[in-house]
C-alpha cells in the first residue's frame, strides 16, 4: 500500500519544523493512546487501543526517526504487532517553504501480512487516507493557531512539534491497521 | 449388458422428477453443522500464519489463558501428541515428495492462514477476542512465491528435508514427437497463465467433533464430502477403534472438491474434543476460508501443435508447472492437475506423436487441492486454444477442423497417445447437435456485420472429456485408503416403504434423488415411497462419498443391483403367498402384478406386513430377506473411470476500449450417459458453466511477493452473478457406458471444465482480426487490454 498526501501550513518552515515536545502531550494527541514512552530523541513505543465503530482493537507498535535534515526532511519507521496481523510502514516526509507558510508532503508505503493484507488496500487505504487527512488538517489548525495565538492556543497540543505529530499520525494509522486486523 | 425396463412399467429414471428433499430447505429446515447444538460445547478458533514463511520461535499463551471465558489454548505440540501427522505421498509413485503435515503448525509456517493455535471458548465471541492476547514470535524466512522461482537453485527450502522444491516430475511420452514437430509445415505455439482460485462454498467448512471418554467413542458431524475417508483417517491418527468413530454429513452447502479434503484446522477440532472431553465446534468464518479452503490452478502452460496443410495435427507437446502450496493433500495428492493437464490435453483428437511434462512445485501459498474439474479445465483450454491456433494456421474453420481431427467413430475403444482410454465417445454427434443449436454459420455472419461496424464478437467453441467414477485401479496402487466402491441399503418397511441408505453424499446436487429415481423405477413405487439417508458412516454401507462426478454413475449402480436384489426377494415371498412362480411376478405401482398381462394380484403392502409380521403364513423353509445390501466397484479388467464428453460454445463480444467482456448467449452438448433426471442434470451442467465463468472472467487469489493474500474477502474476490450470466442452452446426447447396468456416466464437472477453455476461445476469436490474443486467465478488462496493448508496441 502506497499513498501520498500535501498540507499547506501557513507557519514558516522553521517554526514547523522547530518545535519539540513532551510523550505527555502526544499521548493527548493521539486517540486511544493509552502509553507513549519516548525511548530516546528518535525512538517512541506506543500502546494504542483503536476505536473505528463498534470495534476496538489494542495494539503496540514503535516508530522511530532517521534521516533528519532540519528543516526540510525526515523519514519516519514504525511497526507494530499483533497476532493476527503485522504491519510496517514508513513516512517520508519532506516540508517545502513557499513565501510565509510551509507546503507539507509526505510519501507513506506500508507492507502488512496476515488478516489485514487480505481485507486487501481497499478498505484500509480508504480509512488510512481518512485518518491522515483528518490529522493534518486539525494539525496544521493547530500549529497556525500556535503560530497566531500563542497564548490561547489549545493546552494538550499547543506545543508539539510537527515531527512528533507526524509521529502521532503514524501511530494513528497503525491504530487503524490494528482495527482491521482485529476485526 | 441390459439397459432395457420391463415395457409394462411406468418409467421414473429419465423424468425431471422434482428432488423432494429440497422441501426441507425451502422450509427453512435444513440441518447444517453449524445448526448442532450440543451439551457442553466449546467453540474453536484459530490464530493463523499472518506470514507466509516464517520460524516460530515462541509462543506465549498465558494472557489468552486468563481472558473471560477461555476453557483451553492448544499448540501444534499439544494436538501432535495425540496426533499423527499425514503426508501427501502416493506409494506407486516414488519420486513424489511430500513432507509431514501437522494439524497445527509446528516448527515453522508455511503459508499465511496455517493454523497456529487452537483457542476454546465458552462462546465464540469469547475465543475470537482471545486471538489479540496471544503473542507469537517469529523469524520471517523469505517465501517462495513464483513457481519457477521456486525450482532456482537459489530459492529457499520450503521443507529443508525434502531437499528440493519439487515434488514431482511427469513425463509421458509417444510416437516421435521431435521427428514429426521437425518435418511439421506449420508449428503454433502459446504461452498460458492460469490464475488461482477457490472453491467458495455457500456454507463454509464447520465441524463438531463430540469425543466419549466414556466409551472411547468419538462422534463428528461435519460439513464433508467423504464420511468414510474422515473415519479413517480419525481412527487412523488418533487412534481411536474404528468401530467408535462415526462421522456424519449433515446437510452441506456445496462442497466442489474443497470439502474432500483433510484440513489441519478440521482435525485439530476433533483432537481437541478428544483432549478436552467436551464437544468442540469450528465454523471457519469466511475470511479465514479464503487462506484455508483449497485453492486450485495456477499453472503455466507452454504448448505446442504441429499441424499438416491440409489441416490434420500432426503431433503436440505440452509443459505443464503446476504450484500447488507448501504440501501435498494427503490420500488426494497435489499432483493430479498436472497428470490431467498432460494426459486430457488435445484428448479428443487423432494424433500420433505427443509429449507432455507437467513438473509440481512447492510454494509459501495456501494449498492447491481438487476443486471442480481439476486439471481437466486447464487441459481443455490449453488443447482448445492449440487448435484454434492451428485451424487458424492452416485458414480452416475451427469448426470443421475439430470435426476433421476428433477420433473418429469407428476407432473406439481407443487409447489417445496421451494415454486415456475411451470406452464409446460421441464427439461428432455432439457437435452436429451444438452446430444447430447455435446456428454456427448464421452466427458467423452476424459475427462479421458486426466487425465491420468495429464491433468485436467472438465464437468459441471447446470439446472437452470428463473421467468420471475413477475406481481402484486408479486409487487402489496408491495405498492411500480411498474407498472407490460404493455402496447401498435397501429396507422395505411394513408399509410398503422403502428406505435407502447409500454411501453416496449430497452437498446440493441431487445425487440421492436420481439414486431414489433408480429405486423406484426398479421397485414399481413413487420416488415419494423412498427415505434416502445418507451422509452417515455409522450406518450406510461403507464408501467413497460424492467428489469426481462418481455418486449417479457409482452409487447409482450400487442401488440398481440392490434394488434388482429386493424386488427378487419380494416376489419370492409373493409367489409363495399367491402360489405362483416368482418369474410369472413383477412390481409396478406398488403393486405385484402378472408380468404377462400387467394384472395387479396384492398389494406390495401387503406382501410387507406378511414379512414382517405374519411370516406364519409363509411356507417354512422361506426366510423374507427384505433388507438387502449391494455394492458396486468398477472391475479390474476394465480402465478406471467412465469418460463422459461433450462440446460447448460461447458467443460474447469484447469492448476493445474498456476490456470488459459481455457474455451474450452460451450453449452445451454434453453427453454423460445415461440420464437420471435431465432437470437435475441440465442444473448440473448450467451451474458448472457458472463456475467456470466465474474463474475465466472473475476470479483470482492475487498474492503478493511476500506471499499474502491480498482479496481474500467477499468484496474483493469476485464470484459471478446470476444477472451476469448469459442464457445457457443445453442439449444431450446419450451415449450409456456398458461397463454398469445402468449406463450412467457423471456429470458434475462437464460445465466447469469446458466453461474456461470455451471462453479463452471466444475471446481469441473476437481478437484474432485485432492481431491480439489473451494468454493469462482470468480474462479481466486489464489482461483483455494488455494484449490489446501489446499489438500496438
Amino acid at each position: 500500500m502506497k499513498f501520498e498526501g500535501e498540507h499547506r501550513i501557513a507557519a514558516a518552515r522553521e517554526v514547523v519544523f522547530s518545535a519539540l515536545n513532551s510523550p505527555d502531550a502526544l499521548k493527548h494527541a493521539i486517540p486511544g493512546c493509552e502509553r507513549l514512552v519516548k525511548v530516546s530523541d528518535t525512538e517512541m513505543e506506543a500502546t494504542v487501543i483503536a476505536r473505528v465503530g463498534p470495534v476496538k482493537a489494542p495494539f503496540s507498535g514503535s516508530c522511530t526517526l532517521s534521516n533528519v535534515i532540519p528543516p526540510q526532511s525526515y523519514l519516519l519507521t514504525g511497526e507494530g504487532k499483533g497476532a493476527a496481523s503485522m504491519g510496517r510502514c514508513k513516512a517520508a516526509v519532506n516540508l517545502k517553504a513557499d513565501g510565509d507558510e510551509t507546503l507539507l508532503t509526505y510519501e507513506f508505503t506500508a507492507e502488512v501480512s496476515g488478516k489485514l493484507a487480505q481485507i486487501g488496500s481497499r478498505l484500509v487505504e480508504s480509512s488510512a487516507r481518512k485518518l491522515a487527512n483528518d490529522f493534518f488538517e486539525t494539525f496544521s489548525a493547530n500549529i497556525v493557531g500556535e503560530d497566531l495565538k500563542p497564548a490561547s492556543a489549545k493546552e494538550r497540543s499547543a506545543s508539539l512539534t510537527i515531527i512528533w505529530k507526524l509521529a502521532a499520525a503514524l501511530c494513528a494509522l497503525l491504530a487503524t491497521f490494528w482495527y482491521f486486523s482485529g476485526a | 449388458m441390459d439397459n432395457q425396463r420391463p415395457s409394462d412399467r411406468e418409467s421414473i429414471i429419465g423424468k425431471s422428477v422434482p428432488r423432494s428433499a429440497l422441501r426441507q430447505l425451502v422450509h427453512g429446515r435444513g440441518r447444517y453443522t453449524d445448526d448442532i447444538q450440543l451439551p457442553r460445547m466449546l467453540e474453536l478458533v484459530f490464530v493463523r500464519s499472518p506470514l507466509a514463511h516464517a520460524k516460530i520461535v515462541n509462543i506465549n499463551i498465558d494472557d489468552a489463558l486468563r481472558q473471560p471465558g477461555i476453557a483451553h489454548i492448544f499448540t501444534g505440540a499439544d494436538i501432535a501428541e495425540i496426533c499423527k501427522p499425514w503426508n501427501g505421498e502416493a506409494a506407486h509413485r516414488p519420486n513424489l515428495k511430500s513432507a509431514p503435515q501437522y494439524p497445527l503448525a509446528m516448527e515453522q509456517v508455511t503459508w499465511q492462514g496455517e493454523p497456529i493455535v487452537a483457542i476454546l471458548a465458552e462462546t465464540r465471541a469469547q475465543a475470537e477476542d482471545a486471538i489479540d492476547h496471544v503473542f507469537i514470535d517469529f523469524e520471517e524466512l523469505p517465501a517462495v512465491v513464483d513457481p519457477h522461482g521456486a525450482l532456482e537453485a537459489s530459492a529457499p527450502l520450503i521443507h529443508p528435508d525434502l531437499g528440493t522444491n519439487l515434488a514431482d516430475e511427469q513425463l509421458i511420452e509417444a510416437g516421435s514427437p521431435d521427428e514429426a514437430f521437425n518435418k511439421a509445415l506449420h508449428v503454433v505455439e502459446a504461452d498460458f497463465t492460469f490464475g488461482r482460485q477457490t472453491g467458495v462454498t455457500l456454507e463454509p467448512r464447520s465441524v463438531i467433533a463430540d469425543y466419549n471418554s466414556g466409551s472411547r467413542s468419538l462422534t463428528v458431524y461435519q460439513s464433508h464430502q467423504s464420511p468414510f475417508q474422515m473415519q479413517d483417517l480419525y481412527a487412523q491418527n488418533l487412534a481411536i477403534d474404528e468401530n467408535n468413530v462415526r462421522v456424519i454429513c449433515p446437510d452441506v452447502g456445496g462442497a466442489f472438491g474443497v470439502k474432500l479434503h483433510i484440513y489441519g484446522d478440521e482435525v485439530a477440532a476433533v483432537a481437541s474434543s478428544v483432549l478436552t472431553g467436551r464437544p468442540v465446534k469450528f465454523v471457519a468464518d469466511r475470511m479465514e476460508s479464503f487462506v484455508s479452503d483449497t485453492h486450485a490452478r495456477d499453472h503455466r502452460v507452454k504448448a505446442r501443435m504441429a499441424v499438416s496443410a491440409n489441416g490434420r495435427i500432426q503431433a503436440f507437446e505440452v509443459d505443464d508447472l503446476s504450484a500447488v502450496g507448501p504440501y501435498g493433500h494427503a490420500r488426494r495428492f497435489s499432483i493430479v492437475e498436472g497428470l490431467q493437464t498432460i494426459t486430457s490435453a488435445a484428448a479428443p483428437y487423432k494424433f500420433k506423436h505427443y509429449r507432455g511434462r507437467t513438473r509440481i512445485v512447492y510454494q509459501n501459498k495456501n494449498m492447491i487441492g481438487m476443486y471442480r474439474g481439476v486439471g481437466l479445465p486447464i487441459a481443455c483450454a490449453v488443447g482448445e486454444q492449440m487448435v484454434d491456433l492451428a485451424a487458424a494456421a492452416v485458414h480452416m474453420d475451427p469448426l470443421e477442423f475439430r470435426r476433421q481431427n476428433y477420433i473418429d467413430d469407428d476407432m473406439y475403444p481407443h487409447t489417445t497417445a496421451t494415454g486415456i482410454h475411451f470406452e464409446q465417445l460421441s464427439l461428432h454427434q455432439c457437435l452436429t447437435q451444438l452446430k444447430a443449436l447455435m446456428n454456427y454459420d448464421e452466427l458467423r455472419q452476424e459475427q462479421q456485420q458486426q466487425r465491420e461496424r468495429g464491433i468485436y464478437r467472438g465464437i468459441g467453441i471447446a470439446t472437452f472429456i470428463e473421467q468420471t467414477a475413477y475406481g481402484s485401479r486408479y486409487y487402489g496402487p496408491t495405498e492411500a485408503r480411498v474407498s472407490v466402491q460404493e455402496g447401498c441399503t435397501l429396507k422395505l418397511e411394513p408399509t410398503g416403504k422403502v428406505r435407502c441408505l447409500t454411501s453416496a453424499t449430497e452437498q446440493g446436487q441431487g445425487t440421492t434423488a436420481g439414486i431414489a429415481q433408480i429405486v423406484a423405477e426398479e421397485l414399481g413405487i413413487g420416488v415419494d415411497d423412498i427415505s434416502v439417508i445418507h451422509g452417515d458412516s455409522g450406518t450406510t454401507p461403507y464408501g467413497g462419498g460424492s467428489w469426481a462426478s462418481r455418486g449417479a454413475a457409482m452409487a447409482g449402480e450400487a442401488a440398481l443391483k440392490a434394488a434388482r436384489q429386493l424386488q427378487s426377494n419380494i416376489l419370492e415371498v409373493a409367489a409363495a403367498l399367491l402360489d405362483l412362480a416368482p418369474q410369472e411376478l413383477t412390481l409396478s405401482r406398488s403393486r405385484i402384478c402378472l408380468k404377462h398381462n400387467g394384472q395387479s394380484c396384492m398389494e406390495l403392502e401387503e406382501v410387507a406386513k406378511i414379512g414382517h409380521f405374519r411370516q406364519d403364513q409363509l411356507p417354512a423353509d422361506l426366510q423374507p430377506e427384505f433388507a438387502v445390501t449391494r455394492s458396486h466397484v468398477p472391475r479390474n479388467d476394465v480402465p478406471p473411470y467412465y469418460v463422459a464428453n461433450g462440446v460447448q460454445a460461447s458467443y460474447l463480444e469484447v469492448d476493445t476500449h474498456t476490456g470488459i467482456i459481455r457474455l451474450l448467449r452460451h450453449w452445451a452438448v454434453d453427453d454423460c450417459g445415461r440420464i437420471l433426471n435431465p432437470m437435475i442434470v441440465d442444473e448440473q451442467v448450467r451451474g458448472g458453466i457458472v463456475q467456470g465463468i466465474g474463474g475465466a472472467l472473475l476470479e483470482k487469489c492475487h498474492y503478493d511477493l511476500q506471499g499474502q493474500m491480498l482479496n481474500a474477502s467477499m468484496a474483493d474476490y469476485l464470484v459471478p452473478m446470476a444477472s451476469e450470466m448469459p442464457d445457457i442452452h443445453v442439449e444431450h446426447v446419450e451415449t450409456p457406458t456398458r461397463y454398469t447396468q445402468l449406463g450412467a456416466k457423471g456429470v458434475g464437472e462437464a460445465g466447469t471444465i469446458g466453461a474456461i477453455g470455451v471462453m479463452w476461445c471466444a475471446i481469441n476469436d473476437a481478437l484474432r482480426p485485432l492481431g491480439a490474443q489473451v494468454k493469462e486467465q482470468p480474462f479481466t478488462p486489464e489482461v483483455i487490454l494488455d494484449a490489446l496493448k501489446q499489438t500496438h508496441q
